[in-house]
């Protein structure tokens, strides 16, 4: 095996994992705050990636400059969801919350599939075929700015979860909820807001990949499951795990698609997580019990 | 009569009727139906297995087609390539789903994991074990397997409806009978008091890992016997229709509506739900997506209005009466 | 079940807790004393409650040894623990919501019996011991705050316990009902079960407790009788901020 395909695997591995870590990151915020895993989000980042499409169908919008739009949109339709649909099951037990975004995610989906049809589709930017060669490693354009756009999104999040009086009252959210409540913090806006934040994560990496990623009503399911494993992986709730854990796991798979035939892809990151269930359940953040 | 006696007195003629009427069913009816009702019983003892790790126990699992599916595979692999009788391949693949419940419980339970942990873990499994049934020759990869119809008693292979349909309305009944002596037991209690507080309950004495292993095991095992049945009544099967989410969150809609914690509810779930399915595909069907979306919002709204089913739902509107004095102990 | 009188009951040797390097209990070392009321007491923080979750096996401690009936309870899960004859109620009550009062401490009556009958026999007589025998096929949802705490304290006590641990049982309670609960609690005591509990209110640990230890960030900083520890400067300084004179 030559390094060559070594360092390919790496590269693209890296490049895809940032998008990984994106998606992984809204969907741990979610869970570490509202403390429920968000079934819908991976119809929530196709729906993103629908919306990009759309602009750039009809308004010739580049999908990397779509997400002024798309963040907000996005935003807009994971706070009214949880307002209107998880907010009433707070206070229920866990897996009922499962369930409803379950539903809400089929909503979303068959949403698209019924306004779109459910046939796949392609988009064409003008530099989809630029690549760039550092070495023995070529890279295309695409995926480049993706990766970069996706750091980027994560570090403007985490800044605004540290600096801002919004974000704060987020982080104590996570942390301890009775306690946000005694100290006047409106934790019904946090959730609904955290939930748009999550939201719009999963829309962006969905506008972000539609560049070179086929568009199709239920892609957003195996990014769904690979969401879920880097977030167990990064130790739930953890922000930056889930950006970690994003990288590792898109390397793994990368590196495994080398030596594994292409359909058993998803094996290497299904086993990564069943190891991490075995040794080291609390993740790569957390403390096994 | 007060309002709670008379529900439940109403409740206990209704089961009759209804279970009368379910008996008589194939004298006066045609094949189709007989078809749609095995369906609907067929669901109502799988999401009445399920029930009994997630009512019970309070373990959710998304999980529950791979136990369905181990046991079809099983059985089926064994009789296309030792011609060994679903009747006794039944039991070999009620094993293999117990085994696999098993391993998934020993892993997720072992450290405590609860919960969340638990249910992004079935889910996992799920996926592993699509891609692995994809990918294996030995079974059929993606072809699937078919089952070259011959009828004979042997072969669990009947001409007509009929057989099936008394053998599944059997299986329900077994159920029936599994959850109610379960309900009453030492086992049960113990089981829902993990559901409602695993810490109190462990603080007490249970050893919460056994207790919830248990309740995988049997709810795997039978889920798995299911399997069989499956196989040999429609005589093709495939990873997409067996291995998929798609297939394990349908089980877990029925106990949902029907009423989770509780004997009939997945029976009554079922009995709703299929048709309510069956009717948004009929008219919605041809406008792609539509009778998916109409079904998000379902579940959405079943979920929102009885998150505890309807059966449950019904029982804490009739406030239960003094309950019955538990039985003897099972376990 | 009768303990030896006078036998050191649960000893406690150097123990240490530590939270990601913050150590929530540092080289403890305490004695409970058998057939009495023990109490455990200290400043918010003090590490009451983890001292409680590392003797029940909630909490596995980093160092040192939990003597009880000759084992060492460390690093043993809960359900071993109760089996041994430790149980324990939690600062925030923990009933199981969907079932009735009796089935409720049924499953506590389940450590020891595995009969039905029996079973049920135990926990009614526990019932009747919290004054809850009346409501006993009530749904314990239904239950007022009062209610709860006693029905935990039944419950624990179907277990058949040699020592019950104590956490905050009058926390919540108003006058007549402390009072109530004290008097179960004694009445508890009277009958053969060691006790240990963390309390806040001073007259009652004070009237109730023979044997009382002082916690403050996590040490051991007084152990002894009421009247000792009440003289006892440290904890004066720490804890009560005034001499306390007990009759």
């Amino acid at each position: 095996m030559n390094s060559e395909l070594l360092l390919q695997g790496i590269a693209s591995g890296l490049l895809i994992g940032g998008v990984y870590a994106l998606v992984a990151i809204g969907l741990t915020l979610v869970y570490g705050v509202l403390n429920i895993i968000n079934f819908a989000h991976g119809a929530l980042l196709v729906v993103g990636m629908y919306a990009s499409y759309f602009l750039f169908t009809y308004f010739g919008i580049d999908p990397y400059l779509s997400v002024f739009v798309v963040i907000p949109l996005l935003f807009i339709i994971g706070a009214l969801s949880q307002k209107i649909v998880i907010n009433p099951l707070m206070n229920a037990p866990a897996h009922i919350c499962v369930f409803v975004t379950i539903g809400l995610g089929y909503f979303l989906e068959n949403f698209l599939a019924f306004a779109w049809s459910p046939e796949y589709r392609n988009i064409e930017v003008s530099y989809a075929r630029s690549i760039l060669s550092l070495g023995e490693v070529t890279i295309p354009v695409t995926r480049l700015v993706t990766f970069a756009l996706a750091v980027f999104l994560t570090l403007a999040l985490y800044l605004f979860l540290k600096k801002t009086d919004i974000g704060k009252a987020i982080r104590a959210c996570a942390q301890e909820k009775d306690a946000a409540v005694l100290m006047g913090i409106d934790t019904k806006k946090i959730f609904a807001i955290t939930f748009g934040i999550g939201a719009a994560c999963a829309g962006a990496a969905g506008a972000f990949i539609l560049p070179f990623f086929y568009l199709g009503p239920y892609v957003g399911h195996t990014f769904l499951l690979t969401a879920f494993i880097v977030v167990v992986f990064g130790s739930m709730g953890n922000f930056w795990g889930a950006f970690l854990a994003g990288l590792i796991i898109g390397l793994g798979e990368s590196i495994g698609e080398i030596f594994l035939p292409s359909a058993m892809k998803e094996v290497v990151s299904l086993s990564i997580f069943i190891i991490v269930l075995f040794f080291r359940p609390a993740g790569l953040m957390g403390q096994p019990r | 009569m007060k309002p709670t006696t008379l529900y439940f007195s109403f409740s206990k003629i209704l089961i009759l009727v209804a279970f009368l009427f379910l008996l008589s069913l194939p004298f006066y009816t045609g094949s189709y139906i007989l078809h749609v009702v095995i369906m609907i019983l067929f669901f109502g003892y799988l999401g009445a297995c399920w029930n009994i790790l997630a009512g019970y126990a309070g373990q959710i699992s998304l999980g529950h087609a791979i136990f369905l599916g181990a046991g079809a595979y099983t059985s089926t692999v064994l009789f296309l390539k030792a011609g060994v009788s679903p009747w006794i391949g039944m039991w070999a693949g009620g094993i293999s789903g117990m085994l696999l419940g098993l391993f998934v419980g020993y892993l997720t339970f072992r450290y405590g994991l609860k919960g969340h942990y638990f249910i992004l873990a079935t889910l996992a499994f799920g996926a592993i074990t699509k891609v692995i049934a994809l990918n294996v020759e030995k079974i059929g990869a993606a072809q699937g397997l078919i089952i070259p119809f011959k009828a004979s008693f042997a072969n669990f292979q009947f001409v007509g409806k009929t057989f099936y349909y008394y053998y599944i309305l059997f299986m329900v009944v077994g159920i029936v009978l599994i959850c109610t002596a379960i309900e009453r037991s030492r086992f049960g209690q113990i089981l829902m008091a993990i559901r409602e507080d695993e810490d109190a309950a462990e603080s007490l004495g249970v050893n919460i890992f056994r207790y919830k292993l248990f309740a995988m095991i049997i709810s795997s095992f039978l889920t798995a016997l299911a399997g069989t049945f499956y196989a040999f009544y429609i005589g093709y099967i495939h990873p997409d229709t067996l291995f998929t989410p798609f297939l394990s969150i349908q089980i877990t809609l029925i106990p949902i509506t029907g009423g989770m914690g509780s004997v009939f509810g997945p029976i009554v779930g079922s009995f709703i739900l299929s048709p309510v399915s069956e009717i948004t595909r009929g008219f919605l069907g041809k406008f792609s997506g539509l009778h998916l979306m109409v079904w998000g919002l379902i579940i959405m709204l079943i979920v929102i209005l009885i998150p505890r089913g309807i059966i449950v739902e019904l029982q804490h509107y009739f406030r239960k009466p003094r309950p019955k004095p538990l039985e003897r102990s099972l376990t | 079940m009768s303990p030896e009188a006078n036998e050191g009951m649960l000893l406690i040797r150097n123990l240490t807790m530590t939270f990601r390097g913050l150590r929530a209990i540092s080289n403890l070392d305490l004695e409970v004393m058998a057939s009495k009321v023990n109490g455990l007491i200290g400043p918010n923080g003090a590490g009451k409650t983890t001292l409680f979750n590392v003797i029940s096996g909630f909490l596995t401690p980093q160092e040192g040894q939990i003597l009880f009936e000759n084992k060492n309870l460390a690093g043993l899960r809960p359900h071993e623990i109760c089996r041994l004859g430790v149980v324990r109620t939690f600062q925030i009550v923990k009933i199981f919501p969907g079932l009735t009062v009796l089935r409720n401490v049924m499953i506590g009556s389940f450590n020891r019996n595995r009969e039905t009958k029996r079973s049920q026999e135990i926990s009614e007589q526990a019932l009747h011991q919290v004054h809850l025998i009346h409501k006993k096929d009530q749904d314990a949802s239904a239950l007022t705050l009062s209610d709860r705490k006693r029905l935990e304290l039944a419950r624990a006590l179907a277990t058949e316990p040699i020592l019950l641990l104590l956490d905050e049982s009058m926390a919540g309670l108003n006058p007549t009902e402390g009072e109530e609960m004290l008097s179960i609690i004694k009445e508890i005591n009277r009958r053969g079960i060691t006790i240990f509990m963390i309390e806040h209110m001073m007259n009652v640990i004070m009237s109730v407790c023979e044997h009382i230890v002082v916690l403050n960030y996590g040490e051991k900083i007084g152990e002894g009788t009421p009247s000792h520890i009440s003289k006892d400067r440290k904890v004066i300084e720490a804890y009560l901020g005034e001499e306390f004179s007990v009759a």
